[in-house]
């Protein structure tokens, strides 16, 4: 289970996150939505213990070598090979020979293990940090908009991979732009504006409560509106 | 030991990809046997006349200090600094290394990729059996403690670009001087260059030919050196830490 009670963050004296509350229970896939700049990826650095908090207390439900993490920075060996970036945290996690090679392959870079990671595209770099999230088969796992940037049909590969974490009992905490993708993937979803969370629940659930005469359940409109709302409010 | 052998063994795949660091390493033995082969050496009767003087030991006496004095320094700054900038370690913490499996694999890589050159050097000095095992013994703790030295820069700098230009003064300081003050005949030079551990390396190399070397006082000052710089070293890691490095704040 991955909680989050009452964490406040402040970076100088810009309030970041605000008195925020979540909480995500096991094998689940949970979506945290917003706009650009409202916090999603200092949640998830904090959830991941790269930062701390100001106020409130986080806990994750897993040892530290059972936690994936994949974050914009990369942090790859650019020089180094497809094959061996990956070979240095199977050895660190101590995995045999062939689980590098399994999750290259899980991720369609298998084709591409002996290219330096200079030589990649934008969407081949992101798999291979997902890959090196997933290599050890984490119990929770943080992904930091995992499909930006990608094709469709990249994209739909890396949902298929996440859902099939999923079914193996993995905890899913990811950050997304893409409305279509958090209906798709995501068992619940929180909308965060400004450091606060201003609505949460299935993605169904929040699409019915606010435009519930559609038939397609319509997360943008629910978002904008949402947003607007909130500014609205704010001032 | 697997986590370090794994960052060990990644070291050295990321430097075969690295030519920069590449020559720096290999420069100076390459540079030092030519000059084994060409250098003239003073004749008897000549100013700075030595007995037993070769060209060997000449270059290898110019060249060596200057070797451990950036080869170690740069390559162990470098990769910290890259590490750091490139926002690795969070990933390798989050694996399960911690910042002594981490120091110690750079230091193990440091050691391993210096010792080829260190025979070189040793070799076309053409030292006697114990001149040699005294001159691989203060260059394996010379290189350790440029390493401590490069470790330090690399966790001081917040770019690669500054732990290159921190790198160049500290190489400059001690790889020059050393070299400079036989040459020039400078006192306040001479002076500070003695307490160097670069300039008694050389010492080292001239105490089977040079009667006035005290090498005890030699190997002192280096040993000197080393624990300054593992002080150095300690004072700046409290401080800074690699940790700190992550929170990005
Ligand atoms: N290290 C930092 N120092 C100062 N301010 C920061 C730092 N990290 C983030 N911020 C600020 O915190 C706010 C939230 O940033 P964050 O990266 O969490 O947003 P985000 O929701 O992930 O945005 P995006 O969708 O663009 O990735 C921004 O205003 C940002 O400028
Ligand atoms: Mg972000």
């Amino acid at each position: 289970m991955i909680k989050m009670q009452n964490v406040s963050k402040r970076f100088g004296d810009k309030l970041v996150l605000d008195d925020v509350n979540l909480e995500v229970p096991v094998g689940r896939i949970f979506g945290l939505l917003g706009p650009s700049g409202s916090g999603k990826t200092t949640i998830i650095n904090i959830l991941a213990k790269q930062i701390p908090a100001c106020v409130g207390t986080s806990s994750v439900e897993a040892k530290p070598f059972e936690v994936g993490l994949m974050l914009d920075d990369d942090g790859l060996y650019e020089r180094i090979s497809v094959k061996h970036n990956l070979e240095l945290f199977a050895r660190i996690y101590g995995l045999d020979k062939t689980a590098a090679e399994q999750t290259l392959r899980g991720v369609g870079l298998f084709e591409e293990r002996d290219k330096p990671v200079l030589k990649l595209s934008r969407g081949m770099k992101q798999r291979l940090a997902l890959s090196r999230a997933i290599v050890h088969k984490p119990k929770v796992l943080f992904l930091d908009e995992p499909t930006a940037n990608l094709d469709p049909n990249t994209a739909r590969g890396i949902h298929g991979l996440i859902l099939g974490l999923r079914e193996r009992g993995t905890t899913v905490f990811l950050t997304t732009h893409n409305m279509q993708e958090a209906v798709n993937l995501c068992d619940e979803i929180a909308l965060l504006y400004k450091g606060k969370i201003i609505e949460s629940g299935t993605p169904e659930g929040v699409c019915q409560k606010y435009n519930s005469y559609k038939t397609i359940p319509d997360l943008e409109s629910v978002f904008i509106r949402l947003t607007e709302q909130a500014a609205g409010g704010a001032v | 030991m697997r986590i370090v052998s794994a960052l060990f063994l990644n070291n050295f795949r990321d430097l075969l990809k690295t030519p920069t660091l590449l020559i720096s390493l290999l420069m100076f033995p390459a540079i030092a046997v030519i000059m084994a082969m060409f250098l003239p050496v003073p004749e008897y009767g000549e100013e700075n006349y030595l007995e037993g003087l070769t060209a060997g030991l000449l270059a290898a006496s110019m060249f060596a200090p200057m070797f451990v004095a950036m080869g170690p320094i740069n390559t162990a700054s470098n990769s910290i600094a890259e590490d750091i900038e490139k926002k690795r370690l969070r990933f390798l913490i989050m694996a399960g290394v911690n910042a002594g499996h981490y120091l110690a694999a750079i230091i193990l890589f440091v050691m391993a990729t210096s010792i080829p050159p260190i025979i070189v050097f040793g070799l076309i000095a053409q030292l006697s059996v114990f001149g040699f095992s005294v001159f691989f013994g203060v260059m394996l703790v010379s290189t350790l403690a440029a390493t401590v030295l490069g470790a330090m820069v690399g966790i001081l700098s917040k770019s690669l670009q500054q732990a290159g230009s921190i790198s160049i003064m500290a190489m400059m300081f001690f790889g020059f001087i050393p070299m400079f003050v036989p040459m020039m005949d400078i006192d306040a030079l001479s002076n500070i260059a003695q307490f160097l551990f670069t300039y008694q390396l050389r010492e080292v190399m001239f105490y089977e030919l040079v009667d006035d070397v005290n090498l005890l006082r030699a190997i002192g000052i280096i040993l000197a050196n080393f624990a300054v710089f593992i002080a150095l070293f300690a004072y700046v890691y409290r401080k800074r830490g690699l940790k700190g490095k992550l929170s990005e704040e």
